[in-house]
């Protein structure tokens, strides 16, 4: 972990130490949402840096926050890391939030991959059994990748299972490589 | 008595004459003879010694060579040893050139097969392998694009997460 990431895991504990109970589920995921996008393209963050009027800066940061869905305790970070030129922290800041929430509500994020759309029973199914398999309770999101074939695939950050025509394809593949080494 | 007297003087002076003759002759043989053969002794003389340190200069001379001829066999000696181990040593390396030649040329051989099987390895890796997860891929999504198998699956699945 170098200095970077140290001083963005101490504002993460810091938000989540305050603000745990107000992160829900679905939080969590507008977090995630903002993290991905902003990870993709942070020139956002850079404009909320340009000396704007008090009350233009309040009106772009309320209109960042309303554009990813987050929470508004966020508005005082945020304001926090501006007047401290710590802006460019608030991606990894997010990440280090996702981290922080999951060991502060002992949950597990599971991104769970389907070949084909599963309804809630089947969800339901799975959830347990990764329930079973972490020894924790989980959070999910669910998506419908055809890539896999036919299968599942769940992914943790600790975690992998998966059980898809794709993943034995690779793993053929693997095996036939190394053979041909 | 007189004749016996004149005999006796007759004697002495002839005694006398003949030592005057000889001293004569010995004084004529000194100022003119001796020199002459003194110097002709003394040439012949020297023509001696300068013969016998001429004998002593080439007896000398015949040892140095006899040395010399000692000294130059055994160059030769040396000089022949060291020929023949320089023709030994050049069938030697010529041996040896010849083996590594062989070894090159097996090593050669090897890195060629080993090439060989590379580039076979190499075309499986690049074209047969993919070809073949590609094939495999199009047959599997050929196969679950039946929704019962895919079904079939799923649930054989789920049932075992149960």
């Amino acid at each position: 972990m170098n200095g970077k990431d140290k001083l963005a895991s101490r504002y993460a504990q810091a938000f989540v130490n305050l603000y745990a109970d107000k992160i829900t589920e679905s939080e969590f995921f507008n977090i995630m949402q903002a993290h991905d996008i902003l990870s993709e393209d942070n020139d956002i963050l850079l404009l909320l840096e340009f000396p704007f009027a008090k009350e233009d800066k309040k009106t772009f940061i309320n209109k960042f926050l309303k554009k990813f869905s987050l929470i508004e305790e966020f508005f005082n970070l945020i304001v926090m890391l501006i007047e401290t030129n710590r802006i460019v922290l608030f991606v990894e800041i997010l990440e280090f939030i996702l981290w922080e929430f999951q060991d502060y509500t002992k949950k597990i994020y599971f991104d769970i991959t389907a070949s084909d759309t599963l309804n809630d029973s089947e969800i339901y199914t799975i959830k347990r059994f990764l329930m079973k398999l972490s020894n924790s309770d989980i959070i999910y999101k669910y998506r419908v990748d055809k890539k896999l074939i036919v299968g599942l695939r769940a992914l943790s950050s600790n975690f992998l299972w998966e059980y898809s025509a794709y993943a034995k394809l690779q793993k053929v593949k693997r095996a036939l490589l190394e053979e041909s080494l | 008595m007189w004749v016996e007297s004149n005999s006796i003087v007759e004697i002495i002076f002839k005694f006398i004459n003949f030592l005057i003759i000889l001293f004569i002759m010995g004084y004529f043989f000194r100022k003119s003879s001796l020199p002459g053969i003194k110097l002709a002794l003394q040439d012949k003389l020297n023509y001696i010694v300068s013969l016998r340190d001429k004998i002593k200069f080439n007896s000398t001379e015949i040892e140095k060579l006899d040395f010399d001829i000692e000294k130059n066999k055994h160059e030769i000696k040396n000089l022949d040893d060291k020929l023949s181990n320089w023709n030994n040593s050049c069938i030697l390396q010529k041996e040896n050139e010849a083996l590594s030649a062989q070894k090159i040329e097996i090593l050669i051989n090897d890195k060629r097969v080993f090439q060989q099987e590379n580039f076979d390895k190499f075309i499986a890796k690049k074209t047969v392998i993919p070809a073949v997860i590609k094939e495999s891929e199009a047959k599997l999504v050929a196969i679950f694009k039946d929704e019962k198998k895919s079904k079939k699956y799923m649930n054989d699945l789920l049932g075992f997460m149960k």
